[in-house]
C-alpha cells in the first residue's frame, strides 16, 4: 500500500457527530485524517502511529483531554496537540497551555476554516520542529566528524 | 466552508437526529440533577451548536452555566423540564426532513 504523504491528522471526541464534522473539514483540506470516540484508543494509535497533530476534546469519559495531551507527549515529540471544549473559563486555557496544548479551540466553532486553519497552524509547527531537529542532528555529526 | 459543504441535507438531518436522541438518553442516563444539567448543557452547546442547532446550543450554554454556578435542583430540573420539549421538537422537524426526501 502506498503511503500518505499528508500530514496525518488525529481526532479525538466522545461525540462522533464531532469527530466527522472535524474529519470532513480536514479531509477537504487534503490532511490524512484518523478519527476516534475513545481517549484510550487514541493513546494507541499515538504509539503505533506518527501523527503531525491531535485535535482532542478536553471533557471525555475515563481519560480528559489534558491526560490525552500529557500521554501524546510521554509517547511521540514533536506532535502538536490542540484542545477543544464547549466549556471554557481562564483555568481550564491555562491547564491546556500547562500541559503542552499548542492551541485551544472554543466549541461551537464560529466557522469550520478556523477548525481548518488551527490545524494548518499546528502542522506548520510540527514541520518546524522538524526542520529543528533534523538541523541539530547534522551540526552535531559535523562537530564529531 | 459550512455545514452545507459538508453534508446533504439528508445527512444533516440524520447526524442532529442521532445525537439530539442521545441527549435525551442522558435524561435517564444520569440520575444526579447537576451532573445531568452539565452534561446535557454541554453536550448541547457544543455539538449541538456545531450541527447548527443554534437555539439548542443556546439554551444548553445557558443550563451548563446555571449548573455551574451552582443553581439549585429544582431550578436545573425545570429547566431541563423547559429544554426537553425543544429537544424533541428538533427531533420531529428532522424527521419530517428525512421523509419529505423520502429517506
Amino acid at each position: 500500500m502506498e503511503e500518505s504523504t499528508s500530514p496525518r491528522i488525529l481526532i479525538v471526541d466522545d461525540d462522533p457527530e464531532t469527530t466527522d464534522i472535524i474529519c470532513r473539514v480536514l479531509s477537504k483540506e487534503g490532511f490524512d485524517v484518523t478519527t476516534t470516540v475513545d481517549p484510550r484508543q487514541a493513546i494507541e494509535y499515538v504509539e503505533d502511529e506518527k501523527f503531525a497533530v491531535v485535535v482532542s476534546d478536553i471533557q471525555m469519559p475515563e481519560i480528559s483531554g489534558h491526560e490525552l495531551t500529557r500521554a501524546v507527549h510521554d509517547t511521540v515529540k514533536g506532535t502538536q496537540v490542540i484542545l477543544m471544549t464547549a466549556y471554557s473559563t481562564i483555568d481550564k486555557v491555562v491547564e491546556a497551555y500547562q500541559v503542552g496544548a499548542s492551541d485551544y479551540l472554543l466549541k461551537p466553532f464560529e466557522d469550520l476554516d478556523e477548525v481548518a486553519e488551527a490545524v494548518r497552524g499546528a502542522v506548520r509547527r510540527h514541520q518546524r520542529w522538524h526542520e529543528a531537529l533534523r538541523k541539530t542532528y547534522r551540526q552535531s555529526e559535523q562537530r564529531w566528524a | 466552508m459550512d455545514l452545507s459543504d459538508l453534508y446533504t441535507p439528508q445527512e444533516l438531518a440524520e447526524k442532529r437526529i442521532s445525537f439530539l436522541e442521545r441527549v435525551l438518553a442522558f435524561y435517564n442516563e444520569i440520575p444526579e440533577t447537576a451532573d445531568r444539567a452539565r452534561t446535557v448543557g454541554h453536550k448541547l452547546r457544543g455539538t449541538g451548536g456545531n450541527l447548527g442547532l443554534a437555539d439548542l446550543a443556546e439554551r444548553g450554554t445557558a443550563l451548563q452555566w446555571q449548573a455551574q454556578e451552582g443553581a439549585s435542583s429544582d431550578v436545573l430540573k425545570g429547566e431541563l423540564a423547559r429544554i426537553r420539549p425543544q429537544i424533541e421538537a428538533a427531533i420531529a422537524r428532522e424527521r419530517a426532513i428525512l421523509s419529505e426526501r423520502g429517506a
